[in-house]
């Protein structure tokens, strides 16, 4: 009878850059069972809307994750003009999505760079977080900070930009085209990385659908879904089609997340080129009350917000589902069955972010 | 505002979701908020990009069936309404005991379900 072991896998591991933790059933180098273990950095944040004035909640939403905090501001302050009727100007929608996706290009690319170290590609990894720079320069340029930038808020936008940031935008996308072209074959042709990624973590479509897959992973096996379809913001005004791999793997996945990149620059441009005139901020007065839901597509897939208020100060809930909880039971499935040495890979491949998850 | 809700009973939940997973629908979610007698349960799904929530309310004392045999990821949000807010769910595979986000060391017991909490005499936070 084959010996069963259990290893922990984290919560403190080289490949996490939070902290989760994989109880790993092994029978010799294969993985028969994995039970996810979380709770390591809970913050009580839907609690504390609770009693917090839910224009203080805006800020709450940008602290859930520091990498996604553009798309849970963005989510937030939609819901609650929905709740309260507002009509967000033209142009603060422009700016919300070129926002958006220079969000969603740092997610990716802060991700490239960490999958690639984690196959040992330290070159690839440096090349990949500087060409991630050109992005955190557009960032900090337009909105006037790197990561928690305070931009949109409830009603439109906090800053506009004006013909020398647009200018500077397109300089700088050029260059991160430039840049992306240049490490691109590297993600879809060597033979290394092919042979640590093809193959590997399997999960077909149909398992996707089952188990909830949502984002890149649910678009690496072949499931043409994204919220950015709803035509929230400008996406409605927009021309795209989701990127959609089909060989159900982590190479499918990573492929997903290196092609978005070309698509989010072809989608910041196709922004700024109809970028309508006008005020990007409208006042709002009173108190939300009612029910909504709200769905965007943040870099790891549908984020889904319920709020419900009775017009008072905060809100009655606010239930907060990000793309990796729905992505957890899909990964549970990838890793029973695989070798110990693909783990880390595999866990990757769907992005993990436990600040979201937790919240 | 909220739109595809289907008012449902708790008796009708398992019959309805079984449809649901026999038309490839999704599993995104469930919400439960906390009401007057008991909570609003909210189960969301997606087909393509169309969602469909199932809604139905429970008294305190009621338990909820798992909904796991139709969709095993169900076992994640299960799990934090057994956490946030002290709902029962019965037949639940991966049952981590209100210890699924929350810890052995957090205060507030149900902190979504403060009526809940303070029924058990845990600590409440202050409103």
């Amino acid at each position: 009878m084959t010996r069963r072991t259990v290893i922990p896998f984290g919560p403190q591991h080289v490949v996490f850059p939070e902290p989760i933790q994989f109880r790993l059933v092994l029978e010799e180098e294969r993985v028969v069972d994995a039970v996810p273990a979380l709770g390591y950095m809970h913050r009580g944040i839907e609690q504390l809307a609770t009693v917090k004035d839910f224009t203080k909640s805006l800020y709450l939403a940008e602290r859930i994750c520091g990498i996604c905090s553009v798309m849970h501001t963005l989510a937030y302050a939609q819901a609650i003009e929905e709740l309260m009727g507002v009509e967000v100007p033209p142009r603060a929608k422009y700016l919300r999505t070129i926002w958006a996706e220079l969000g969603r290009l740092q997610s990716h690319l802060l991700w490239m760079g960490l999958a690639v170290d984690a196959l040992g590609y330290e070159s690839l990894f440096m090349q990949t977080w500087r060409a991630r720079e050109h992005v955190l320069e557009m960032i900090e340029f337009t909105e006037g900070s790197r990561i928690m930038t305070g931009s949109i808020t409830i009603g439109g936008t906090k800053r506009d930009l004006h013909a020398e940031s647009l200018e500077f935008l397109l300089k700088k996308l050029a260059q991160l085209e430039k840049a992306l072209n240049e490490i691109y074959p590297v993600f879809s042709d060597d033979p290394l990385i092919k042979q640590r990624t093809v193959g590997v973590g399997l999960l077909s479509k149909a398992e996707a659908i089952k188990l909830g897959a949502v984002g890149p992973t649910a678009r690496g096996s072949g499931i043409v879904e994204d919220m950015r379809l709803l035509g929230y913001a400008a996406y409605r005004e927009l021309d795209f089609q989701p990127v959609v791999e089909a060989s159900c793997d982590t190479y499918g996945r990573m492929l997903v997340r290196v092609k978005e990149c070309f698509q989010s620059i072809e989608l910041i441009r196709q922004a700024i080129a109809s970028l309508p005139p006008g005020e990007v901020l409208v006042k709002v007065k009173g108190r939300p009350e009612g029910e909504v839901i709200m769905r965007i597509e943040q870099p790891r897939g549908e984020l889904l917000y319920y709020l419900k208020a009775s017009g008072g100060k905060s809100l009655d809930r606010w239930r907060i589902r990000t793309p990796t909880l729905s992505n957890l039971p899909p990964l549970v499935h990838m890793i029973k069955g695989a070798r110990l040495a693909d783990v880390p890979m595999i866990t990757l491949s769907i992005d993990t972010c436990i600040a979201c998850v937790e919240r | 505002m909220l739109t595809n809700v289907r008012e449902i009973s708790k008796d009708d939940l398992l019959e309805s979701v079984q449809e649901l997973a026999r038309t490839n629908h999704r599993l995104i979610s469930i919400t439960a908020t906390e009401v007057a007698e008991g909570f609003d349960l909210i189960y969301h799904f997606a087909q393509g990009m169309t969602l469909t929530n199932l809604r139905f309310t429970i008294e305190y004392d009621q338990e909820v069936p798992s909904i796991t045999p139709f969709y095993f990821c169900a076992f994640v949000p299960e799990n934090e309404l057994k956490d946030f807010h002290g709902i029962k769910i019965t037949n639940l595979p991966i049952n981590y005991r209100q210890l699924f986000i929350l810890s052995e060391l957090t205060p507030i017991k149900t902190p979504l379900a403060p009526k809940v909490a303070a029924a058990a005499g845990t600590e409440v936070l202050p409103e």
